[in-house]
C-alpha cells in the first residue's frame, strides 16, 4: 500500500530532488551534504518546513518550486508519511544525500508502484553512520497506470491517481507529481540525464 | 590479544557488578539488567558496549569484546524492524546482530556502492555474560529474535554477504542457544524480516518494494499465516494471543488488534483524538505493551502515545508530546518501566549549531503530565543506541 492519506494535523515533509544533469562535481558537492540542518535563524530544518511555509504566508505548492529552486534540474518531491526520523523504515522520509538509479520502467505493471518508476540504490539513513539502518526498495514515482495513464473519478483517494498535493506522502519512496514524472522521464529518454543518480536535498 | 581483551572485559564487569551490587544474584552468575521497580528498558548497546541505568540519569559502561574480524554491533538491514540485541530469557547471553564492511567503513563523502557489489558481511552473536566470551551463533544471518524457550530465531542469507542494491533473501531458521545445529522454519525464501516470538509463534514481516510491509505468523509444523498486509507491528499483547498493529500507508492513526493464533481482527480504531480533539496521527512501530496500556511514538509529533488496549476497543489514556524543538527527529521505542510508573525513551539529537555534533539520549517519563528527564549515555557518538529487548 503506497497509496496514503492525509489526517488533520499531519505535516508534510517535502524534498526536492535533483536527477544530476551536470558535472561530477555537482554529484560531489550535493553528495559531501550531512545529514542533519542546523538552525541559524534562516535555516529551517527539515522537520520545521511546512511551518516554515505557512510562516511566509505566499508560498504555496506550485511556488515552493519556481520560488525557492527554479532550476530545471531539480523538481518538487514528497517522501515518507509524515514521520520525521529516516531511520524509520515504512514511515519515515527518504535519507539525505546521493544514491545511485538501480534500474528504470517506463510501464511497471506489477506491485503497487505502477508506470514510469527509478528503483533507487540501497541509502544509510544517516550519512555519517556507516552502522544507520539501510533504506531499501525505494523507488521514485508518481501515481499512475501501467500505461502511464490516470484512473481519476472516485471521490476518494485512488491508487493510481495523482489526486493533489496529499499523493506525495509515501512509506519512503520519493513521489513526484503526474506532471513532474513525464518531465524528468523525458529528460531520462532523451540522454540529457548522464549520471544515474539521484540527489536527495530537503532544505538548504 | 583476544584474550587479554576478554579478561580485561571479565574485570570491567565484576568492577561493575561490585560498584553497583544488583549486576550479579546471589549465585554469582546472572547479571541483572534490572531491579525491580526500575525501568524494563534498563540495558542498551551502543558503539560496540551495554549501557545500564544506575537511576533515571546515570548509566555505566561495560565493552563487549566482540569475536575476532567481526565489525561492530549494528543491523544495517534490520534495525527497523527487528531487535539489535535481546537478552536470553535465563538472562545469561545476550544475542545481537553484528555487521563487518569488507573494506573501510563508508563515510558520507564516498559515492554510493555499485549495484552488485559486495559491500558487508551479517551474523548474529551469542555473548556470554558470566564469562565474558562472544561468539559466532549464526553466519550470514540477520534478524535475530529469542523465544521465552531460550530458542534464537534467524533469517539465513540465501548468500552469506549483504551486495548493494540487492535484497538480502534468505529462508527463517531456529536454532538452541545450547545446540550447535539450526532447524528451517521457513524453507521459501523471501525478504524476511523477523519481529518477535509470541509464545510458540513467529511473527515475522516479508519486505516488498516501496518498503511495504506484510506481517505474517508460523510455527513449528504450523505453516505460515498472513496476519496484516501492509501493517507495522506496534506491540505484541502480555499473554502472547495478539497483536497492536498500525496499517501503515497512512498519515492517521489506524490500529488494529489482531488474534495471532486465527488471524482474526478483534478490534479496530482509526482516527484517534485527543482530548482537545486534535488528531493523534500515526504510531510508530516498536512500541510496549505492559497489562491493558500501550505506549508508542507519534509519527508525527515528538512525543509518546498512551493507549488503553482490550479485546473489546482501543482507546486513548494520553499524549505527552515532548517536544519537537527538542527532539526534532522524533523519540522512539518507548519501554514500561516494571510497574508501569514510567516509560523510557530514546531519541537522537540532530547537531544545533554547525559546529554541534548530533548524539543519541535517553529519556525517562514518569507519567503523562510529570516531566521527563534524559541522559547522555554516550557524548558524541553519532549512532542510535539499540535498546536491548527482554524476553519474558
Amino acid at each position: 500500500m503506497l497509496k496514503v492519506t492525509r489526517g488533520q494535523g499531519s505535516r508534510a515533509v517535502f524534498i526536492v530532488l535533483g536527477l544530476l544533469l551536470l558535472s561530477t562535481s555537482t554529484t560531489t558537492a550535493l553528495a559531501a551534504g550531512r545529514n542533519y540542518q542546523y538552525y541559524n535563524g534562516d535555516v529551517c530544518y527539515e522537520r520545521m518546513l511546512q511551518d516554515c511555509l505557512s510562516q511566509s504566508g505566499a508560498m504555496n505548492y506550485g511556488t515552493l518550486f519556481q520560488n525557492i529552486y527554479g532550476s530545471a534540474t531539480k523538481w518538487r518531491g514528497g517522501s515518507g508519511n509524515g514521520s520525521h526520523d529516516r531511520c524509520a523504515i515504512n514511515q519515515g522520509p527518504i535519507p539525505k544525500g546521493t544514491t545511485s538509479i538501480v534500474s528504470h520502467y517506463d510501464n511497471k505493471s506489477s506491485g503497487d508502484i505502477r508506470g514510469r518508476a527509478w528503483k533507487l540504490g540501497d541509502m544509510r539513513c544517516m550519512e555519517d553512520d556507516p552502522y544507520s539502518t539501510l533504506r531499501t526498495q525505494l523507488f521514485l514515482h508518481t501515481e499512475e497506470t501501467s500505461d502511464q495513464g490516470q484512473t481519476c473519478g472516485s471521490p476518494y483517494d485512488e491508487r493510481w491517481c495523482w489526486d493533489g498535493p496529499s499523493d506525495y506522502y509515501s512509506l519512503g519512496c520519493v513521489k513526484v507529481s503526474h506532471s513532474d514524472v513525464a518531465t524528468i522521464d523525458t529528460k531520462w529518454h532523451n540522454g540529457t540525464v548522464n549520471s544515474p543518480t539521484l540527489a536527495v536535498d530537503p532544505w538548504n | 590479544m583476544v584474550k587479554r581483551s576478554i579478561a580485561l572485559a571479565s574485570v570491567l564487569v565484576v568492577m561493575l557488578a561490585a560498584a553497583c551490587g544488583r549486576l550479579y544474584d546471589s549465585n554469582q552468575r546472572t547479571l541483572g539488567w534490572r531491579a525491580p521497580g526500575e525501568p524494563r528498558l534498563m540495558s542498551f548497546v551502543l558503539d560496540n558496549a551495554v549501557f545500564q541505568f544506575t537511576s533515571p540519569t546515570a548509566v555505566t559502561r561495560t565493552a563487549i569484546p566482540l569475536a575476532r574480524n567481526s565489525g561492530s554491533i549494528a543491523a544495517p538491514l534490520s534495525a527497523g524492524t527487528s531487535p539489535v540485541a535481546q537478552l536470553s530469557p535465563d538472562e545469561t547471553t545476550l544475542v545481537f546482530s553484528t555487521w563487518r564492511y569488507f573494506g573501510n567503513p563508508p563515510t558520507a563523502e564516498d559515492p554510493p556502492p555499485s549495484t552488485g557489489m559486495r559491500v558487508a558481511h551479517p551474523a548474529v552473536h551469542a555473548f556470554d555474560l558470566a564469562s565474558g566470551t562472544d561468539r559466532v551463533f549464526a553466519d550470514g544471518a540477520i534478524s535475530p529474535v529469542v523465544s521465552t524457550a531460550g530458542d534464537v530465531a534467524f533469517v539465513k542469507g540465501d548468500m552469506p554477504d549483504y551486495y548493494a542494491n540487492q535484497p538480502f533473501t534468505g529462508t527463517i531458521q531456529v536454532q538452541s542457544l545450547t545446540s550447535v545445529e539450526p532447524s528451517t522454519l521457513v524453507s521459501a525464501s523471501d525478504n524476511y524480516r523477523l519481529v518477535g516470538w509470541a509464545g510458540d509463534n513467529l511473527l515475522y514481516y516479508v519486505q516488498s518494494e516501496g518498503e511495504v510491509l506484510d506481517l505474517y505468523a508460523t510455527s513449528v509444523g504450523g505453516g505460515a499465516r498472513l496476519l496484516a498486509e501492509g501493517a507495522g507491528v506496534i506491540a505484541i499483547s502480555p499473554d502472547r494471543t495478539s497483536v497492536l498493529v498500525q496499517r501503515v500507508g497512512t498519515t492517521e492513526s489506524d490500529l488494529a488488534l489482531i488474534d495471532i493464533a486465527s488471524g482474526q481482527l478483534l478490534t479496530r480504531a482509526a482516527n484517534i483524538a485527543a482530548p482537545d480533539g486534535s488528531e493523534v496521527g500515526a504510531l510508530q512501530m516498536r512500541g510496549d505493551w505492559l497489562g491493558d496500556r500501550v505506549v508508542a511514538s507519534g509519527v508525527t509529533f515528538a512525543g509518546i502515545v498512551y493507549l488503553q488496549v482490550s479485546d473489546s476497543g482501543i482507546g486513548l489514556e494520553g499524549v505527552q508530546d515532548l517536544g519537537d524543538a527538542k527532539y526534532p527527529m522524533g523519540v522512539e521505542a518507548p519501554r514500561f518501566s516494571e510497574d508501569g510508573t514510567s516509560v523510557v525513551s530514546q531519541a537522537v539529537i540532530p547537531p544545533q549549531t554547525a559546529s554541534d555534533t548530533p548524539h543519541a539520549e535517553v529519556i525517562t517519563c514518569s507519567g503523562i503530565e510529570s516531566p521527563c528527564a534524559s541522559v547522555v549515555p554516550e557524548p558524541g557518538f553519532v549512532g542510535a543506541a539499540y535498546s536491548i529487548g527482554h524476553v519474558e
